[in-house]
């Protein structure tokens, strides 16, 4: 029974070490990738490579997420649980209560989660594929012999183009699943129930709307940063890409979540 | 003719040959090796390994260029846009200026076909064309090619080596190379610097050479 429990330990202690120095290192690279980057864009200001670059990221990840994908799932968490929680909880609270819950709990926690998980499946797995295979295909050194940091032209426009993509993502996610659920709540339930679309603009306020920006900001640079990170670790295999894209993913999922915890103490 | 790199007794590892050499401007030079790998003096020579022994000196901003059989396009781009990126990232010119020189090259090697192309469906020596263009894209003076004619055949060889050699003229280019044969050597009137087993020899000409095969 010790030894089971040693056992245990043991590995729960190893599971922080590696996921520490993994959050660590990936934090350092996320900031250098930032640093040259901006250092880069402010010497070449009429450059438009690296804008191109970012906005070709943010169609990526951006607009072609929200059709159909988030438009889509915003339908079913408006149906599933925004208008469910509405006709719920009007029997026993008042408007202002419902509004506050709905607000809280669909707009503020669930969007950017959900957001953040769809970005971890579709872009983060396809920055870490795409620049490991470039990686293990000598693409990026070529790149480097030409004189082209690959942190500057891969990763900086990814890592800008994510946060940029998840904070627009989130604010549609939450907009949208809002709309629907107040939407379905008037079919289901009463009329009356359409009255919560008038309210619930007025029920946000400055700081709470700072805070949820820079909360799916930070998400997405994370998203990008671990994908970058672990893209960039690949040593010369091609069988290391699934591996380095598995904990892309997973390494996402928990700082996604972290920032989420921090996020709700604040 | 001005001397772009000189090396006193530069040794690339602890065991290796000393190599004693002048590359001038707007010459070929072939590096030829009995049994040695000569990969390691060019990265040498290019500084992307500092010499272990010995010293390599350059003249003031001097441009190099290197390209190893390991090197790759940028997969999702077509040709026109590997050969554009890297001039554009370092803004060498006007958009328009940088197009027309990629334009230029394209042209030259014969590639305007394959402008739009992603680089998976063209042909190894199509590939090889864009690899040495988007090169020459940055303008260099100096270009080191490892083991140029790897993974080619005979024909592809020979197209390959006119290019080069057609190129390093109208560019007034300085090729630096290894692992070449007698055809490149003699078409583009390369300088010879090759290796025994102990020793680095210079040789201005491929009868020269020969001659000193000849006798050993």
């Amino acid at each position: 029974m010790i030894t089971f429990l040693l056992y245990l330990l043991n590995s729960l202690g190893r599971w922080v070490i590696q996921y520490s120095h993994a959050f660590f290192s990936a934090l350092q690279l996320t900031l250098v990738i930032l640093r040259r980057g901006h250092i880069y864009q402010r010497q070449h200001r009429k450059n438009k490579l690296i804008k191109h670059a970012i906005t070709a990221q943010i169609i990526f990840s951006g607009i072609d997420t929200l059709f159909p994908t988030l438009f889509i799932l915003s339908i079913f968490i408006g149906f599933g649980v925004t208008a469910q929680l509405i006709l719920f909880l009007q029997t026993f609270s008042n408007e202002q209560e419902v509004i506050r819950l709905l607000t809280e709990f669909i707009a503020l926690q669930l969007s950017p989660t959900l957001t953040a998980i769809i970005l971890i499946a579709r872009s983060g797995s396809a920055i870490t594929v795409d620049i490991g295979n470039m990686y293990v295909n000598y693409e990026t050194k070529g790149l480097a012999l030409l004189g082209v940091d690959p942190y500057i032209y891969l990763a900086y426009p990814r890592i800008i183009g994510l946060a940029i993509s998840q904070m627009a993502l989130a604010v549609y996610f939450a907009t949208l699943s809002m709309l629907f659920g107040i939407f379905f709540a008037g079919l289901l339930g009463s009329p009356s129930n359409f009255k919560y679309f008038f309210i619930i603009i007025d029920s946000f306020n400055n700081q709470e709307l700072f805070l949820f920006l820079l909360k799916n900001l930070l998400s997405g640079a994370a998203i990008a940063g671990y994908a970058c990170y672990f893209a960039f670790n690949i040593q010369s295999s091609i069988t290391e890409v699934p591996q380095a894209t598995q904990k892309s993913i997973v390494h996402s999922l928990i700082a996604v979540f972290m920032i989420n915890t921090v996020f709700a103490m604040v | 003719m001005k001397t772009l790199i000189q090396t006193e007794n530069a040794q690339p590892h602890d065991n290796s040959p000393a190599l004693n050499c002048q590359l001038t401007e707007k010459s070929t030079f072939c590096f030829k090796s009995k049994s040695i790998s000569l990969s390691p003096y060019l990265k040498m020579l290019d500084l992307h390994s500092s010499p272990y022994n010995g010293s390599v000196h350059y003249t003031p901003q001097l441009h190099t260029a290197y390209l190893n059989p390991e090197i790759q396009l940028v997969s999702w781009l077509p040709s026109f846009a590997n050969l554009t990126l890297a001039a554009n990232y370092h803004q060498l010119g006007t958009r328009q200026e940088i197009n027309e020189r990629a334009d230029y090259l394209l042209d030259c090697f014969s590639c305007t076909a394959i402008r739009d192309r992603l680089p998976h469906f063209i042909s190894p020596l199509e590939r090889k064309y864009l690899l040495i263009a988007r090169t020459l894209m940055l303008e260099p003076q100096l270009l080191f090619l490892d083991t140029p004619f790897i993974g080619l055949n005979r024909q592809e060889t020979e197209k390959l080596t006119e290019k080069l050699v057609t190129l390093a003229k109208q560019c007034q280019l300085t090729l630096v190379t290894n692992e070449t044969g007698s055809n490149f050597i003699q078409l583009a009137q390369a300088h010879i610097i090759y290796c025994d087993t102990q020793k680095f020899h210079y040789f201005s000409h491929w009868n020269d050479f020969q001659r000193y095969l000849k006798v050993t």
